[in-house]
Formats: structure tokens, C-alpha cells, sequence
């Protein structure tokens, strides 16, 4: 099977497993943390919301290197952890916004992924078009994001957002680009830093709902 | 139940008591009905008005939705088609509907927002 072949496979099983989540079971023993304890406390919001965006970084990077050094069972396992990953950030989402929001925002996320899978299979084609139409995509999308957080959060700015959720996406195509140039190395420490950039988006986030809900969290 | 799921139910509880009924019902002949954007949702998803009846959809994100006729997957043509831009905050969209029917339609930009005009000479409250 040549590469093209193979990842567009890749990606059509990725498109798969990120919007069918029924089909994606979750083992009772690996029940991630939103899932095993809701948050009551500050400090349980904040480790929850740093915690599920850190992971979403690491399970992306396994997800789009799987992808791009064509290991099929490998990528499959990785995306339905990273949909897993994502269910779970959006139920956090729900329990302080409620299921219209947990459900607005779970879609939302699914889009991001799915350009970061078009991205990782213009890179791996090396279809430079492609790339940057998903560059643009994720670029548009961070608009999306800020306006849903600025919507749901008198004190989130959509620019301020829109502008961390960019650093994000610009992190995580530095993986991408290195998984795609066989540089393990600045792969794996590009993926460090894009996932200690998340903790920019999460304790902003944490401090909003705070300062919205004071009265909802204890300290 | 332990002290902690308590409290978890109870901010639950809180967070969804203001949440709006799925479907509502408004006058058509005396006015205008109106469906929120918030949040990336059409709030009401469902709305049934009378034949007549002048729907505005009014856009509170800061992000540009469309009101489209029919779904992605099936799109009306002719004069059963069309589309409003809410460009941003603020901005409202309105249409007329006549004749009894089902409506519905979505957000082009984000296919998931999905929402139901229903125009029924009954269905209307008084």
C-alpha cells in the first residue's frame, strides 16, 4: 500500500473514530477523571481543566505520529483516546454550562480535530494545498472557540482566546511538521511545550468560571 | 449520597433550572417570534408559530451564523430555499412564513446547530 493510499485510509478510519464515540467504548477501569469525580472545589476544577487539555495534546501527538509513520492499529487506539479525551473536556464544559453547551462544545472540538487530520494528511501526502487549507480552517476555527468561550463567559474575550487557541494550534503543527521530518527528537519536545502552553488556556479558563460562579466552587 | 455528590448535583440543579423549554409555542398574526443564537444553538430548536407569522432569529455570539433552509444533508430549492447571515452580535434575521409546514434549518458555518420552524393553524398558543 503506498503512503498516499495508506493515510488516506488513515485518515477516513480517524474521521471514523473521532465522530463515533458510541462505537468508542471506554473501559469502567480507564474512566478518565471527569468521568470519576465531578469537580467541587477550585482547586479540582483547575487540575481537571489543566489535566484534560494537557492530555488532549500528548493523545494528539500519539494520534497524527501513529498516522504519519503509518501504524494503523496504533493510530485507531490513539484517536478513539484522543475522542475519549475530548467527550470528557466537553462534559467538564457541561457541568458548568449545562448539556446544550456540553453538546455545542463537543462538536466544536470534534472540528478542530478533524483539520488537524487533514493537516497531518497534507503533510504526510505532502499536498502543501491541503496543508494549508487546514492551516486556514484551524486559524477560522479560533475564532469559533473564543466566541463560544465569550458567549458562555462575560470574562473571557473572544481575541484573548482566539489568540491562545492559535498558539495551540500553531504548537501542535510544530509536532506534526517534525513527526512528518522524522525528527522524533524536536517532535517529542515540541509536544512538551505545546502541552504546557494548554495550562495558558486552562487556568484562564478555570479563573472565568471562578469569578462567574463564585458561589459553585469552593476553595 | 455522600456530602460530595451533593454538592455536584446541586450545581447541576442550579446551572439547569434557567434552561429554555425544548420547544415553544408563539402567536403568528400579532407579531413577531423569536429565536436566540447563543451559545451555538438556535434557542428554541423548535418553534411553532402560526401561518403568517414573522420569525426573527437575533445572533448574541460574537461570530458570524446562518439561518439556512433545510439540513446539510437535504437542502430545499426553489422558493422553499433560504439563507440569513447573522454577521455577528446583534445581528437579525427575519422571515415570514405562510404556509403550514415543518421548516427546518441550520447554521452553515457550524452544521450542528440544527432548529425547527413548525407553522400549524392549532399548534399556536393563544
Amino acid at each position: 500500500m503506498n503512503v498516499i493510499t495508506r493515510i488516506t485510509r488513515l485518515a477516513a478510519v480517524g474521521a471514523l473514530a473521532l465522530v463515533g464515540t458510541a462505537a468508542i467504548a471506554t473501559p469502567a477501569a480507564a474512566r478518565p477523571i471527569a468521568a470519576a469525580a465531578a469537580p467541587v472545589s477550585a482547586a479540582e476544577l483547575r487540575t481537571l481543566l489543566n489535566t484534560l487539555l494537557a492530555e488532549h495534546v500528548y493523545l494528539a501527538a500519539g494520534a497524527t505520529g501513529a498516522a504519519l509513520g503509518g501504524r494503523d492499529a496504533e493510530f485507531k487506539a490513539a484517536a478513539g483516546a484522543l475522542d475519549a479525551n475530548s467527550v470528557e473536556i466537553s462534559k467538564a464544559i457541561g457541568l458548568v454550562y449545562g448539556s446544550d453547551a456540553e453538546t455545542a462544545f463537543l462538536a466544536l472540538w470534534r472540528k478542530h480535530i478533524g483539520f488537524v487530520v487533514d493537516y497531518t494528511t497534507g503533510v504526510a501526502t505532502k499536498n502543501r494545498m491541503k496543508q494549508d487549507k487546514a492551516v486556514s480552517d484551524l486559524v477560522g476555527y479560533t475564532q469559533d472557540f473564543g466566541a463560544f468561550l465569550a458567549a458562555a463567559n462575560p470574562y473571557l474575550p473572544k481575541d484573548v482566546v482566539a489568540g491562545l487557541v492559535k498558539t495551540h494550534v500553531l504548537t501542535l503543527k510544530e509536532v506534526i511538521d517534525a513527526q512528518g521530518a522524522k525528527d522524533a527528537s524536536k517532535a517529542w519536545m515540541s509536544a512538551r511545550t505545546a502541552a504546557m502552553h494548554m495550562q495558558m488556556i486552562a487556568n484562564p479558563l478555570t479563573d472565568a468560571i471562578l469569578k462567574q460562579f463564585p458561589q459553585k466552587f469552593s476553595n | 449520597m455522600d456530602a460530595r455528590s451533593l454538592i455536584v448535583v446541586g450545581i447541576i440543579a442550579g446551572l439547569t433550572a434557567h434552561a429554555p423549554p425544548r420547544a415553544r409555542q408563539l402567536p403568528g398574526r400579532s407579531g413577531e417570534a423569536r429565536v436566540t443564537v447563543q451559545l451555538f444553538k438556535f434557542r428554541p430548536d423548535t418553534l411553532v408559530v402560526s401561518p403568517g407569522a414573522t420569525v426573527a432569529w437575533v445572533d448574541q455570539d460574537e461570530i458570524e451564523h446562518t439561518v439556512t433552509a433545510g439540513t446539510p444533508e437535504r437542502r430545499p430549492r426553489g422558493s422553499m430555499a433560504f439563507t440569513g447571515t447573522l454577521a455577528s452580535r446583534g445581528s437579525t434575521f427575519q422571515r415570514t412564513f405562510t404556509r403550514e409546514g415543518t421548516y427546518p434549518y441550520f447554521c452553515e458555518r457550524h452544521q450542528f446547530m440544527r432548529g425547527v420552524i413548525r407553522v400549524t393553524r392549532t399548534g399556536a398558543s393563544k
